[in-house]
């Protein structure tokens, strides 16, 4: 294919040039950087150096016709491809360039087209505002004035904005006037009240939460010279509610064993590395002591049940695991679901399955949602004993520590090197006296125990 | 341990990082054998001796110029500008040569330059600038202004360690207040750049802010509680460049209302940026307009019956921050 | 200097010239086919100038050159393909396609980017001056500027602040006789602008700009003066802008006449004169260094042109530098990598303005 010669941009402001003469002919042969026309414009009159070797093939611009930057006027058949690869691609650059940026246009129109759609469905709700009755301070045919936010929250709501009056300057729907139709049609619809208030709340949350709760505490803190304030995100303010509450609720008692997890230890040893590669998830004590767990409430069922408001007690007959998992934004407990229907691998895979996706903000409702009992893994940060809290609404929560190896004395009197973990138990006083827990505990233990040097994890 | 003023605690920053590293100099108009015209550097001559406190001639363009050549060797320089009103004579030093340099060279400058910054001191057109604006809008240079005595001495000592040019504006209405004197803390901190404060809680509105008005928003934040039981939050920026979008959001979702306040003037300052932001990321948050207080967009006078009109005070504070509540 | 030294000093000298002559023609020649989009500004005729003055520097020193001064540059041992790399904007350019021309500097080399503004420089040279004398070192710093440029006020204040503090400064004017299209006339009304030194406090000297054994004469003793810490010195060279401004730019408002007569005592002409006379230039040695001048221009236009255009997802990077501890340029250990301005932390490689690092750009 033959290379194009473009008139070049001799200069910032230059937009046309004139082919002065040509001081070659085609089907002459040219060199690089040889002279191949005289070119004049406003600012500069220069040689034309050829942007490649190669015969003249054509002229397309005949001498003393101006043409804008960037014309071809001349075509040059390069001997031998491929020499001139880079110049080549060069050339190409522009309509490559052209095809990205019509591309680029077409995505926007589509995007605006989806707007424009979006905007119809928005507007609609101010369309039957405009023909509703005018309120106070409005003038009759005048649109209806909402704050943004109001708009949004009437959105969100599924309220009519036709319904509520506007107390802001000139009839204005603000946030007051929301929050206070919401309140009102709660009171109004008595006995679901609660339950709908609960599901209304999450959606509110931007108005709602710690604005409301400052507005509870009464008076701002005051801030020293040497205190900083942190505002607490989203995540840790529910987390401190849920830690409250449930301390509020439940009259939380805690008891502890020590568990000999040595042929555990032996095994994890042995057969960590070989399990990862085979499996492509790692196995750790975590789901041990969850088979373990599973076995405990099929010995003590109250350790999975729930205390109700009216007084009772939900036993639960399956068994859903929460299990905590650490992650930048604070913590988070996913479920796996019938965890007592697993082998030791199985809930393994569950249990890598879910943390990866805690840690990447993948979980779903459904992870999150269901738990009747919480294995909670602090030894993961080298603590040895852990007194950890309820979480609501189940009837204890199981912490284990830290293996770490100790002298123990054992059986026969000897002393002996062991890997030894507390497990820690907080249980809801109220669904179950010491007894019930030491009994979940023992068979939580024993099972953990009862392991010897070949464990089939499957 | 004495409580200290915003100015000393600009002094002791200096000296500090001067005796912590040897590649911190000073250099400006007056700043060696008289002190300072404000007397930030009163004794550094006697202890750094002249090539580190460098009284030069009256040529911002050298003071600027000269502390890019030996921050491209390495050095720390703080570049003094007597007031900061002057540092227009040595703008193309700042906004062409030093804010581009690392963007096109991979050459860090770690460069501060400080002044005297604000009026309300009957400095008239030429010793009362805000020059915030024309550095906020030119990329390659952070901008930070100290409220607090607190602040001043973090901030600087933050700008100071930074790799790049910094620009610390010090309100000089604020270095010997009374008020402001503060006991620092004895072991060496910084007050990170890029981190706004909320210095005061609220949530019927936020008021964005910095320098002196931090003062003039707390006081026009307490009479509207007194008076009309309004919580208004005061978030103090602190920082310019990087902006703190964080806080400043994170705010205004929960007082869904706004009130930008600056002592600069009006059209094309900081308050147009920030109410830009806003309306761009925060609409629907927004139970009403964002407004803004700052001054005129006319000179800085001179007669004191004017700068009283011109300067935001409480008053004008007060008054907006009602409009916007009952909007 | 034994006999052999000098003609091979000499002839060094030649070759810089020819080199820098040839790089200039090159570009020109990229600038006229469209392959450099923005302004090109060549120095023909300032070859004797701009090379005789860095032959008088040493290591350690550093020089604040102009956008006339490919020659300094070339002599200081910056790269000829991160010169056309920088012409040709592109990716791995010492900018990274950010600025261009002969905007580029490194300071482990000992050479400050100059900005377009000019005259703005020298006050940055006084900078650069300044910590050489905190640091007790007998480096010096030459900076330049045109005639143009010595009418702002950036020239005065770092004239005079220079002075003030006794600077190991040089400043070297290259008067070429138009700004633009502004005679030196039009510019200012002494008869040398070496008569500014003494207003300043320093010595000065005008010197002919074509002749570069004069020029390094010349130069060479205010670089003595100002290495034995007596302060700065001035130096006017007088030679002539034989082309445009820029490329862009016919000049036709330099009188034909004035043209021819600068060309006429075109530098490097004249010194091959001199060398052939003294028989140190014969056609051989001749033809030798001319093919190793196109060996290395066509090396820098391959290297350029195969080199990558900068990625357009970087267009908003690189505004601020990263924290990290900073060296003293020229302390020893100031290029271990923990330093945040021993290496380009841009691309995490060295800096690749010189061609000792040509590796490094060959890696990109």
């Amino acid at each position: 294919m033959p290379t194009p010669v473009k008139f070049p941009r001799l200069g910032e402001s230059v937009a046309e040039g004139t082919v002065a003469a040509w001081l070659k002919r085609e089907g002459d042969y040219v060199e690089k950087d040889e002279a191949l026309a005289e070119v004049v414009t406003d600012k500069v009159n220069a040689e034309l150096p050829s942007p490649v070797a190669g015969r003249l093939v054509k002229i397309l611009v005949p001498a003393d016709q101006t043409v804008p930057v960037g014309t071809a006027i001349a075509l040059i058949e390069e001997e031998g491809a491929g020499s001139a690869k880079a110049e080549e691609e060069e050339q190409m650059a522009p309509a490559e360039k052209a095809a990205t940026v019509s591309g680029a246009v077409a995505t926007e129109q589509v995007t605006s087209a989806a707007a424009v759609q979006r905007g119809t469905s928005a507007l609609s709700v101010e369309a039957e505002a405009v023909t509703a009755e005018p309120h106070d301070g409005q003038q009759p045919g005048e649109r209806q004035r909402i704050s943004p936010l109001a708009r949004r929250l009437a959105r969100e709501h599924g309220i009519d904005l036709n319904e509520i009056k506007g107390t802001g300057i000139g009839g204005r729907v603000r946030k007051e006037d929301i929050l206070a139709y919401l309140e009102q049609r709660q009171a109004r619809t008595q006995a679901p009240a609660t339950a709908m208030a609960a599901q209304l709340k999450p959606a509110a949350v931007p108005v709602e939460s710690p604005a409301a709760a400052a507005a509870a505490r009464g008076p701002e803190p005051i801030v020293g010279p040497d205190e900083e304030v942190i505002v607490p995100d989203r995540m840790r303010l529910a987390i401190a509610e849920h830690m409250v509450r449930s301390k509020r609720t439940a009259p939380h008692a805690t008891t502890v064993v020590e568990v000999d997890m040595t042929a555990i230890a032996r095994w994890l040893e042995r057969n960590k590395e070989e399990f990862k590669r085979r499996e492509g998830y790692s196995i750790s004590y975590v789901p041990f002591v969850m088979k373990a767990v599973c076995e405990g409430i099929r010995k003590v069922p109250l350790i999975n049940s729930t205390w109700t408001e009216d007084n009772r007690i939900i036993v639960k007959k399956r068994i859903h695991l929460g299990v905590a998992v650490a992650t930048d934004s604070g913590l988070v407990v996913p479920t796996i679901h019938d965890a007592d229907q697993y082998t030791i691998a199985g809930l393994a895979r569950r249990l890598n399955e879910v943390a990866q996706r805690a840690r990447s903000n993948r979980l779903t409702v459904q992870d999150l949602q269901g738990s009747t009992f919480v294995v909670n893994n602090p030894g993961t940060f080298g603590t040895i004993l852990s007194v950890p809290i309820i979480n609501q609404p189940h009837a204890a929560i199981l912490s284990m520590d830290a293996v770490v190896k100790r002298p123990v004395v054992t059986e026969d009197d000897a002393i002996a090197i062991r890997y030894m973990m507390y497990l820690c138990l907080s249980f809801d006083h109220r669904i179950l006296d010491g007894a019930g827990a030491a009994a979940f505990l023992q068979a939580v233990r024993a099972k953990l125990q009862s392991y010897g040097p070949e464990i089939d994890v499957y | 341990m004495t409580a200290v003023t915003y100015l000393e605690a600009i002094s002791q920053a200096i000296r500090e990082e001067m005796r912590r590293d040897e590649s911190v100099f000073l250099l400006g108009e007056d700043v060696g054998t008289y002190g300072g015209a404000f007397k930030v550097s009163a004794g550094f001559l006697e202890e750094f001796g002249p090539e580190r406190v460098i009284d030069t001639p009256m040529s911002e363009t050298a003071i600027i110029g000269s502390a890019v050549g030996a921050a491209l060797m390495g050095m720390r320089p703080i570049a003094e500008m007597q007031y900061i009103d002057f540092i227009t004579c040595g703008f193309d030093q700042i906004v062409n040569m030093a804010c581009k340099m690392y963007w096109r060279s991979g050459i860090p400058l770690p460069l501060v330059i400080r002044g005297p910054t604000g009026g309300g001191t009957h400095g008239g057109p030429f010793h009362s600038a805000s020059p915030e604006a024309w550095f906020f809008h030119t990329p390659g240079i952070k901008v930070v202004m100290p409220a607090t005595t607190y602040d001043a001495k973090g901030l600087l000592k933050a700008a100071i360690r930074d790799n790049n040019p910094v620009l610390y504006l010090e309100h000089k209405l604020l270095y010997r207040l009374p008020e402001l004197r503060e006991e620092l803390p004895a072991e060496d901190y910084i007050v990170p750049l890029g981190k706004a404060i909320i210095r005061r809680y609220g949530r019927h509105m936020t008021i964005l802010t910095y320098g002196a008005m931090v003062h003039q928003c707390l006081r026009a934040a307490e009479q509207l509680a007194a008076e009309d039981g309004l919580a208004v939050e005061v978030v103090d920026l602190r920082s310019l460049t990087p902006l703190d979008r964080e806080t400043i959001k994170e705010s205004v979702k929960r007082t869904n209302k706004v009130l930008i306040v600056h002592e600069d003037t009006l059209t094309g300052g900081v308050g147009a940026e920030l109410a830009a932001l806003l309306a761009e990321e925060l609409f629907d948050y927004l139970d009403g307009p964002i407004m803004r207080v700052a001054a005129p967009d006319a000179p800085y006078p001179y007669a004191p019956s004017l700068e009283m009109a011109y300067l935001p005070g409480v008053e004008r504070i007060v008054a907006v921050a009602r409009q916007l509540a009952a909007y | 200097m034994s006999e052999a030294e000098r003609a091979n000093l000499l002839l060094q000298i030649y070759y810089y010239m020819r080199l820098t002559r040839a790089m200039e023609d090159r570009t020109r020649t990229l600038f006229l086919q469209g392959r450099i989009v923005g302004g090109v500004y060549t120095a023909q005729g300032h070859e004797a100038t701009t090379v005789g003055a860095a032959m008088t520097l040493r290591d350690g020193d550093c020089i604040v050159p102009q956008h006339r001064d490919l020659g300094m540059h070339l002599v200081r041992g910056v790269s000829p393909r991160a010169v056309m790399c920088q012409w040709l904007a592109r990716g791995n350019a010492p900018t990274l396609g950010r600025d261009g021309q002969l905007h580029i500097g490194d300071m482990h080399h000992g050479v400050v980017p100059m900005i377009s503004m000019l005259g703005e420089s020298l006050p940055v040279a006084c900078g650069v001056a300044l910590v050489m004398k905190m640091r007790r070192r007998s480096t010096i710093v030459l900076a330049t500027c045109g005639d143009g440029a010595t009418s702002t006020g950036a020239f005065h204040e770092a004239l005079n602040f220079a002075a003030v503090q006794r600077l190991p400064v040089v400043f070297v004017i290259e008067n070429n006789g138009y700004a633009y299209s502004t005679p030196t006339s039009k510019q200012f009304a002494i008869e040398q602008l070496s008569q500014r030194a003494l207003a300043y406090g320093m010595p000065g000297e005008s010197v002919d700009g074509n002749d570069v054994l004069a020029v390094m004469e010349v130069v060479g003793r205010a670089v003595d003066h100002a290495r034995s810490g007596q302060g700065p010195a001035l130096v006017e060279c007088r030679t002539f802008r034989v082309r445009g401004h820029s490329e862009a730019d016919k000049a036709d408002y330099v009188p034909s006449a004035l043209r021819e007569e600068w060309l006429a005592r075109d530098p490097i002409r004249r010194f091959e004169e001199y060398l052939t006379a003294q028989g140190l230039l014969t056609a051989e040695s001749r033809r030798e260094i001319e093919s190793r001048v196109r060996a290395v221009v066509d090396d820098a236009v391959a290297f350029a042109e195969a080199s990558p255009l900068p990625d357009p997802a970087t267009v908003g990077d690189y505004v601020f530098a990263p924290d990290g501890p900073i060296a003293i340029v020229g302390e020893p250990g100031a290029t271990d990598p923990r330093y945040v301005n021993a290496l380009d932390t841009r691309t995490g490689r060295p800096f690749c303005t010189m061609s000792q690092v040509e590796e490094a750009v060959t890696r990109l």
